[in-house]
């Protein structure tokens, strides 16, 4: 099967007005690159083009995801949406990455967008995780 | 892997608004974005592969 080839600017377009055949795109995006050095351009660009649009975009490298404190990363990353939401549910230790990023994007009805860098760092996870 | 699903769904699945949340990851050759989204058994079977152009 072929892939199609993008420019982060025609991702971003896709994402923010999908098409009838672009609501896949929704379930999440893996971009093929040839080099770290593209791929990070091409995060540039489409952190870039998605900030344009108003969306709030985090930025992750798949390095922090798999340290033993990946959750904690991630909670911080989701944090710097709202820090007010953030300190706020921070007292409460019942919360988890999920629902921490519903109660934020809910109350900000905001579009937000996840990126994250070098995702084959994760390959060794999907093997513990399968 | 999990966890990023969870996050996502949370949003995505619940929304009753205009929040939403986008998830996009690069994967650099020679390791395949197909790993992730090809795979039943997999957090984001399903998803969709494309190839970044600069």
């Amino acid at each position: 099967m072929s892939q199609e080839l993008l420019t982060a600017k025609e991702l971003a377009r896709r994402l923010l007005h999908p098409t009838s055949l672009d609501y896949a795109l929704t379930s999440g995006v893996f971009v093929e690159s040839s080099s770290p050095q593209e791929a990070s351009l091409f995060m540039e660009d489409l952190a870039k083009d998605l900030k344009n649009c108003n969306v709030a975009v985090l930025r992750i490298h798949a390095k922090d995801l798999i340290l033993p404190d990946a959750q904690a990363h991630l909670m911080a990353k989701l944090r710097t949406l709202s820090s007010d939401e953030g300190a706020h549910l921070e007292s409460h230790s019942d919360v988890t990455p999920a629902n921490l990023a519903a109660r934020i994007l809910r109350r900000r009805n905001v579009i937000a967008a996840m990126l994250i860098d070098e995702a084959e760092a994760l390959l060794g996870k999907l093997a513990s995780e399968a | 892997m999990k966890a990023l699903k969870s996050v996502r769904d949370a949003v995505n699945l619940s929304s009753a608004g205009s929040e939403q949340l986008l998830l996009v990851a690069t994967c650099v050759w020679p390791s395949s974005a197909k790993s992730f989204v090809f795979d039943s058994a997999q957090a984001f079977y399903g998803a969709t592969v494309i190839v970044g152009r600069l």
